[in-house]
């Protein structure tokens, strides 16, 4: 389902049933629709409504009973014009379903006749995941024009950090690093396409938190909150794990670890710049990664760039460290045509007592 | 700083197995002078005193911190969180010197399951389970069960009322006294023919190996609060609290993913960086994949194939809602409460065993969803034996033992009076199922052995023992 063919089948004025798994923005996109087309919309979750809402209330009258329609038909009659829309309509108990039978074809509420102008939308979610209850019955679900709704992650990247054309104001959330965790969310998503989107099999498991595009947004909500307090990603793996499940939190977190270390190409280009990370493990990621990079195309220049990392790693306190990464670098092919400089000898006692001295050191 | 033997130590680990270098990079070192021993705290901080680090080979170290890593990575801290900490020590340490003895050469001292004449292979929490009962604290499950007044002290073995652990404490070495290595005795192993905890026994270990034995093996019940989560006296505090930076909870969890997905990598990659020994591939999995308890998964199943079909309430206007306001008239909701059968498979390919044991999860999740009556019960092969209500799993009489076909089984339930709304299938699955799923009725099935179910039936593989 794209949201042109939703546009043209209001436009056609048949009402439209969106077929998708909870989480994924049929809401949202329904009321960024009512925007952009100056609609008002009215939301109704019809799967806790019950049948008077829709068939209006049985009022003594002076000759007889009325029905007395709900506020939300009696505000789209004086608007004369928006979008209804029904959600959850696939878990209405059958009499909330027939009551609705009158409403989605004949657009009677009650005893009020919505406008030719107000559209009718419903949203369901497909039955093995839906909370309980019935299918939809074939009389009302024959009303429909049904729509499948197909997720794009690509496109979700595009519009995510722009939160669909407006921000929601959420009072005490910091705005500006909302939008950078957002950010964070949508380059995580970009590279990992399949995290955006998964229902898990098990019905124990899809009780608990798992990623879609809601679940992400709470995560980057909880990112920007984390953030604000000065803390980096790390700290909020509790808490994104908790929106969008476990594996796909850690994965997060960890990539958002490997973005803040620097570039092993800058480095090699500019030696003197290698400061040590504080973390042993980002330490020695940044110099396994000086040292790939070095020798996946080696210069005389990456060569003395790399060594000249490793000895000022060793200097600032990481000699073990920088040790385990000199291997890749004593390993390279073509070392030969290059000498073999001055720091490499200062990791030779400490190679030697662990016993791993199998590397020659000349001159 | 580290000292050089230390970080030739660590060097070699790495280099031994490559897929540890995150969580072995991450641990932060301390010096500790005095402590007697290495230990590592639950927040990876590894405290060493420089005596010891002298005494041992780089060998000897490298198979200590190997060792200390694997409490960290399996994550004892807070598998043992309210456990009492000697024991939850002693089984953790159980359970990884029996994986790692042929990898790495431990120092004498260290324990083996059969130290404690206990069979190799379990998991830490049944060794602790085992070993709570011999020491009689019984009221000290493992992680998350009773034994919750253990505080985070870390005096706090010392001052437990049962005499067993506290015998065992000072035989395996009690942490709380730091300064004083030699109180704390290497314990069993260097006698393991010795006797079996038994409240006393680990205290004459200690007892002898004072003399020739100074220096109290971590993987001897003496790891720091990496091993039991409990901070002991000489442990820095948590890293917000205190000036020594750590590794908190979280980030140890990210830690752990990185190093499975190494395991994984390496154990998948065809270059030369050395083999990965079975239990670290067995451990990633569980990490990278962890499996779903099929019992949680059966009452999840379950629960949701009743709460569909009572969910199905509906509105009757026969009685108007009390809750109606003056001159409204207002229908009032009814809800069924759905009828449940259970159709068992007692043809020749299921043992009596692995029914029983599904039928007792079947009819525990029932009770807890408020089946306080009875429910029925089939026993089926290729015919329907009997029919029973039954108030309790042990009051089925299982009859058959011919070939198998559950259709007759569904079908039979179907005609029953009033109609279920839930059939829950117990069967191994080797059997002619219906093509096409009851009208208005769910189906779940618990699967036991390797057999299928069809596409329309809510399945749950239910591993139960022969």
């Amino acid at each position: 389902m794209n949201s042109k063919a939703l546009q043209r089948a209001l436009r056609a004025g048949t009402p439209v049933l969106i077929w998708g798994p909870p989480g994924v923005g049929k809401t949202a996109t329904v009321y960024a629709l009512g925007r952009s087309l100056g609609l008002p919309v009215e939301s109704v979750i019809a799967s806790i409504r019950d049948p008077a809402d829709f068939g209006g209330f049985p009022v003594p009258a002076q000759d007889g009973l009325r029905l007395e329609p709900m506020a939300w038909a009696k505000r789209l009659a004086e608007a004369g014009r928006g979008i209804l829309f029904l959600d959850e309509i696939s878990t209405a108990p059958p009499a909330v379903q027939a009551a609705l039978l009158r409403v989605v074809l004949e657009r009677v509420v009650g005893d009020l006749h919505l406008p030719p102008d107000v559209k009718i939308i419903a949203a369901a979610n497909p039955p093995d995941m839906a909370a309980g209850g019935w299918d939809l019955a074939p009389p009302l679900a024959n009303r429909f024009t049904h729509l499948y709704w197909k997720l794009d992650p690509m496109a979700w990247v595009e519009e995510f950090p722009g939160y669909w054309g407006q921000a929601p104001d959420v009072p005490g959330l910091d705005g500006e690093l909302w939008a950078r965790a957002r950010a964070m969310v949508a380059a995580f998503i970009r590279a990992r396409p399949s995290l955006l989107l998964q229902v898990p099999k098990s019905a124990e498991q899809q009780g608990k938190a798992w990623p879609s595009p809601r679940s992400w947004d709470n995560a980057s909500r909880l990112l920007a909150s984390v953030m604000m307090d000065g803390e980096e990603a790390t700290e909020a793996v509790e808490l994104i794990a908790g929106a969008v499940g476990e594996g796909p939190g850690l994965e997060f977190v960890a990539w958002a670890r490997e973005l803040s270390l620097p570039d092993p190409e800058e480095l090699l280009a500019n030696p003197d710049s290698f400061k040590l990370p504080p973390r042993g493990d980002q330490a020695y990621a940044v110099l396994s990664a000086v040292a790939s990079a070095a020798v996946s195309k080696l210069t005389a220049e990456r060569w003395r760039a790399a060594w000249k990392i490793m000895a000022a790693a060793a200097d600032q306190g990481a000699i073990d460290i920088a040790a385990s990464a000199v291997r890749t670098l004593a390993r390279a092919r073509d070392r030969e045509r290059f000498a073999t400089p001055s720091e490499a000898r200062k990791f030779i006692p400490l190679l030697q007592q662990a016993g791993l001295m199998t590397v020659h050191v000349k001159g | 700083m580290l000292p050089e033997k230390m970080q030739a130590a660590r060097l070699k680990l790495v280099r031994q197995y490559p897929f540890l270098a995150s969580a072995l990079w991450s641990v932060i070192p301390i010096e500790k002078p005095g402590l007697g021993t290495l230990a590592v705290d639950k927040w990876w901080r590894l405290y060493f005193d420089p005596v010891v680090v002298q005494k041992w080979t780089v060998e000897e170290l490298s198979a200590v911190l190997y060792h200390e890593a694997c409490h960290l990575l399996r994550d004892h801290a807070s598998r043992f969180e309210n456990a009492v900490q000697i024991v939850a020590n002693l089984a953790g340490d159980i359970e990884i010197n029996d994986d790692i003895r042929a990898e790495v050469q431990l120092p004498g001292g260290a324990i083996y399951p059969e130290t404690f004449e206990l069979p190799p292979g379990k998991l830490a929490e049944e060794y602790y389970d085992e070993l709570a009962k011999r020491l009689g604290t019984a009221q000290a499950g493992s992680s998350g069960d009773a034994g919750g007044q253990e505080s985070g002290d870390g005096s706090s073995s010392q001052g437990h009322p049962q005499q067993g652990a506290e015998g065992a404490a000072e035989g395996a070495g009690d942490g709380s006294k730091p300064t004083d290595p030699s109180s704390s005795g290497s314990p069993a192993s260097s006698n393991p023919s010795g006797s079996p905890v038994s409240g006393s026994g680990a205290t004459g270990h200690g007892d002898k190996d004072h003399s020739h034995a100074p220096s109290p093996f971590p993987g001897a019940g003496r790891c720091g609060s990496c091993a039991h989560g409990q901070q002991e006296s000489w442990e820095e505090g948590p890293p917000g609290q205190s000036k020594v930076p750590g590794i908190s909870s979280g980030e140890a969890e990210v830690i752990r993913r990185k190093v499975a997905e190494d395991v994984i990598r390496i154990d998948q990659s065809s270059d030369d960086r050395g083999t990965v020994p079975e239990h670290w591939r067995r451990w990633a999995d569980q990490k990278l994949r962890p499996k779903v308890d099929w019992r949680k998964e059966l009452a999840s199943l379950v629960r949701r194939a009743i709460a569909a079909q009572s969910g199905a309430s509906d509105y009757t206007y026969r009685r108007p809602s009390k809750r109606s306001p003056p001159g409204i008239i207002l229908p009032s909701l009814y809800q069924p409460v759905p009828e449940v059968a259970v159709v068992v498979d007692t043809s020749g390919s299921i043992s009596d065993n692995q029914i029983a044991q599904a039928l007792a999860e079947v009819a525990g999740v029932l009770q807890a969803l408020g089946y306080r009556n009875s429910i029925t019960v089939l026993s089926v092969d290729a015919e329907v034996h009997t029919c029973q209500r039954v108030f309790r799993p042990e009051q089925v009489k299982l009859v058959g033992g011919g070939g198998t076909d559950m259709g007759v089984g569904l079908d039979a339930a179907l005609r029953l009076r009033p109609r279920p709304e839930v059939v829950i299938i117990i069967t191994d699955g080797l059997t002619p199922w219906p093509d096409k799923p009851p009208t208005n009725t769910s189906v779940v099935v618990a699967l036991v052995g390797n057999g299928q179910s069809p596409d329309w039936a809510k399945t749950v593989r239910a591993e139960v023992n022969q």
